[in-house]
């Protein structure tokens, strides 16, 4: 199993990163991690040797703050060295704590919410006009939900039918400062976008089976642009952070990276 | 009431854009009623007390259309018609998009998709203040593109600020084209109703319709509400009727004249 | 002017399939012939300028060159992080192109003045400001423009203006001199040359001569250039449509006060107290004296 493999890599570095690095974000980059699972193993057409292929599918990661799962990703994809990722966050590093395009295979770089959706809504429609067949994926935050600057991409992408594009909402319910919910309330979010003339899905963000059935049908929508909207767990694997603000903030302590390891021995 | 006073906006409004050769009759036009009954038998502002607490607050967010407002605002009271005359002039108090330095004009715009923000201020301190009046804002179709209006959107049904109430003037036709071909956000009601806001769509040219509709949202709670006016571009001069120039010619002394006799 | 950029446009997308042009619904009966001739290679984004930002920087990562087209705060202020972020950062071929810098649209209120966009656009990184006088200035920034693949703002006055050169312009570098150096010059920047030149004609049938030298590019090129100029020991006044602040006044003070011996620089624009007074352009720049006389009153003190 591959994509199991590939998983449990993703894992394990991005508990190691942010422990090692004693930096934040490490509950984003877990909420995410199925979905990067999948989305890199199984479906995005990317090739570490023809990085700038034109026919190469393009994402972007809209939160930026969860770079760690993507430069993780990346590296064993073969972009860059795997060791590049011990040096996450340090002086002079080629891996800023946001997602940075001077990384090998970063198509953007992000860190201010809500930018994202634009840029790969930008790419979509020039790939739309030279005929280029591949695909955009942008993924973004329910948090990014919040800002405006999303909600004028929803809206565009929905009239002008931008069918090579398809985000995916990780949905972990939680922004910076608290529940998505308790903030800007914005249930049952998959009608939202419908609404604005979007094909949606929701689905379990955390079974890798439904995140690759809704983004293998996405591809094939032909009028529509799609989002998925995956319903996830911030800070999933690591017990004491699992649905709790704090994995935003707190990096794992030794501890816990310990224990990580010990049961990812254990299970696999 | 209303008619009466739509009859004195509908005169004021083409002889200051005719004469000041300037533009956005057309957004004006398509207000004009909503105007008249908001000012004639809704909103509770008093020129004796501009600045009374109690007062309702009202925020034009399309703020091209100073014309209407600066009108109605004179026709009230709150300062001298003959203001009227020196619209955009060099100098003057009555600049194209309407400004807070005018008494009675509670805020100033002229880039879309300020006014909801700043209303929904307004009602969140009202509220917390206890003050029992309503903020109105009027927006344009046009600045439903925008993603600061959304911005309020949410917050506002989030919050349920059921002292806001939004005015869509929906005329179809922002500055480049039309609305549904720029991007297409029918049906606009499900649109908000989606997002949690207690919804009217109405006539906006029917004086019965939009002060039903106004009594029926200020009693409403929970949520806020929205009342999309479906209205006609430069609506009263024939040749400009639903048509884009209406955003930019000034009428002519012949369309004033014709105007001018109608009423 | 927004006439002649259109026409610069179209002339270069006419050979060029990878020319863009975005909108934030602005541009009525001055676009058109782009549209007619590049449909699509044309949007109309709505208003909505921060995903029109975003937007382009997508087109232009897969190798297109980019143009926006809004009002000058809309197309500046309102999406600056996204220019800031997304287009200067990746050092992107989008040219943000605004309507309305300076006072055109003085009788439509502040919301419409476009007084503070040089500031805000000439501190970002790889950005190029682009302020062109004129029709053939913005023929020689359009030249430029379409070599240049980072970032740039042009920034357009409105229609209407006046030619003030009688013929194409053929400077080697980015200042273009109207009357040679002399005791006192005017650095002027943007569509306000007119009053300069109508200053130093004034000054030439006295007998006087008044150096004059049109800067319609604020970049860290143009910079030697100014600093040659700055380094004769000679007085300058500089002129723009735009507060003193941050504008070009305070690029030409920050290149002076690099001198080992300064410059004098006198500048001249938006007053910061001024900035709601309402009226036509003319009248605006008389108040804020930025017209001809304004600048004469400055020169006789110094000439006193």
């Amino acid at each position: 199993m591959v994509s199991k493999s590939f998983g449990r890599i993703l894992l394990e570095d991005v508990v190691r990163m942010t422990n090692v690095s004693q930096t934040s974000h490490v509950g984003g980059c877990l909420s995410c991690l199925d979905i990067v699972n999948v989305l890199f193993n199984n479906v995005i057409n990317i090739d570490s040797k023809k990085p700038k292929s034109k026919n190469r599918d393009r994402f972007i990661l809209s939160k930026g703050h969860t770079s760690a799962v993507i430069y993780s990703a990346l590296a064993n994809k073969g972009f860059f060295p795997v060791k590049w990722l011990r040096t996450f966050f340090e002086n002079g590093t080629k891996l800023p704590g946001h997602i940075d395009h001077k990384v090998p295979g970063v198509e953007f770089s992000t860190g201010s919410l809500g930018h994202g959706l634009s840029v790969g809504l930008g790419m979509a429609m020039s790939m739309r006009n030279k005929k280029i067949k591949s695909k955009v994926y942008v993924l973004l935050s329910d948090g990014e939900m919040n800002s405006g600057s999303t909600v004028e991409a929803i809206m565009f992408a929905g009239h002008h039918k931008i069918n090579n594009l398809i985000c995916i909402v990780d949905k972990n319910q939680f922004q910076a400062l608290g529940k998505t919910d308790d903030i800007i309330n914005l249930n049952p979010l998959s009608k939202k976008w419908e609404s604005f003339g979007w094909n949606a899905y929701d689905i379990d963000g955390h079974n890798t089976s439904e995140i690759k059935t809704a983004l293998l049908s996405a591809k094939k929508n032909s009028q529509k642009p799609s989002v998925l909207v995956c319903n996830t767990v911030k800070g999933k694997g690591l017990k004491d952070f699992e649905g709790r603000l704090m994995s935003h903030y707190r990096p794992p302590s030794d501890d816990q990276l310990n224990d990580f390891m010990e049961g990812l021995e254990l299970i696999r | 009431m209303s008619e009466l006073f739509a009859k004195k906006l509908l005169e004021d409004v083409v002889r200051m854009t005719s004469e000041a050769k300037t533009s956005h009759v057309g957004g004006c036009l398509s207000c004009l009623d909503i105007i008249s009954v908001l000012f004639t038998e809704v909103i509770n502002i008093d020129k004796k007390n501009p600045n009374s607490k109690n007062r309702d607050r009202f925020i034009l967010s399309k703020g091209h259309t100073a014309a209407i407002i600066y009108s109605a605002l004179a026709n009230k009271g709150f300062f001298s018609r003959k203001w009227l005359s020196t619209f955009i002039q060099d100098g003057t108090k009555l600049p194209g998009h309407i400004d807070h330095k005018v008494p009675g004009v509670e805020f100033s715009t002229g880039s879309l998709g300020h006014g909801l923000s700043v209303g929904l201020g307004m009602a969140l301190s009202m509220r917390y203040n206890n003050i029992k009046s309503n903020v109105y804002v009027l927006v344009s179709d046009g600045e439903m593109n925008t993603g600061s209006t959304w911005e309020a959107i949410m917050f506002a049904a989030h919050h349920k600020v059921d002292n806001l109430i939004c005015i869509v003037d929906k005329n179809k036709i922002q500055s480049f084209g039309e609305t549904k071909d720029i991007i297409n956000l029918d049906p606009l009601y499900e649109k908000w109703e989606t997002y949690g806001w207690n919804t009217y769509d109405i006539d906006g040219h029917n004086h019965s319709e939009i002060k039903k509709a106004f009594i029926d949202s200020k009693k409403y709670s929970k949520k806020p509400s929205v009342i999309i006016c479906n209205t006609i571009k430069g609506k009263g001069i024939k040749d400009f009727e639903g048509r884009l120039i209406s955003h930019y010619r000034p009428p002519s002394e012949d369309q004033l004249n014709d105007i001018l006799k109608g009423i | 002017m927004r006439n002649s950029f259109v026409e610069n446009l179209v002339k270069y997308a006419s050979k060029k399939k990878n020319v863009y042009l975005l909108t934030g619904d602005l541009g009525f009966s001055v676009l058109e012939p782009f549209i007619k001739k590049n449909p699509k290679n044309f949007f109309n984004m709505g208003v909505a300028e921060q995903n029109m930002m975003g937007v382009s920087s997508g087109l232009a990562l897969e190798g297109n060159k980019v143009f926006t087209y809004s009002i000058s705060n809309f197309a500046t202020s309102r999406c600056h992080e996204q220019i800031r972020n997304d287009i200067c950062y990746h050092d992107l071929d989008v040219t943000v192109v605004a309507v309305g810098g300076g006072l055109p649209y003085g009788t439509h209120g502040y919301t419409h003045h476009g007084i503070e966009d040089i500031t805000i656009t000439r501190c970002l990184p790889n950005m190029t400001v682009y302020v062109p006088a004129d029709r053939l200035e913005l023929e020689f920034c359009f030249n430029k423009i379409i070599k240049n693949t980072s970032p740039k703002y042009l920034r357009l006055a409105k229609g209407g203006e006046p030619d003030l050169y009688k013929k194409k312009i053929s400077a080697s570098g980015n200042v273009i001199c109207h009357k040679k150096l002399s005791e006192i010059n005017i650095l002027s920047c943007g569509s306000i040359l007119v009053e300069a030149i109508d200053c130093c004609d004034f000054y030439k049938e006295k007998g006087i001569n008044v150096g004059l030298f049109s800067c319609p590019i604020i970049s860290e090129e143009t910079k030697p250039e100014i600093k040659k100029l700055l380094s004769k020991g000679k007085t300058f006044i500089t002129l723009e449509e735009h507060k003193k602040i941050g504008g070009f006044g305070s690029y030409v003070s920050e290149i002076s006060v690099s001198l080992e011996e300064p410059a004098r620089v006198i500048s001249c624009g938006v007053l910061s107290d001024g900035y709601d007074l309402v009226g036509n352009q003319k009248y605006l720049r008389s108040l804020h004296g930025i017209d001809k006389e304004g600048l004469v009153k400055v020169i006789n003190k110094l000439l006193k």
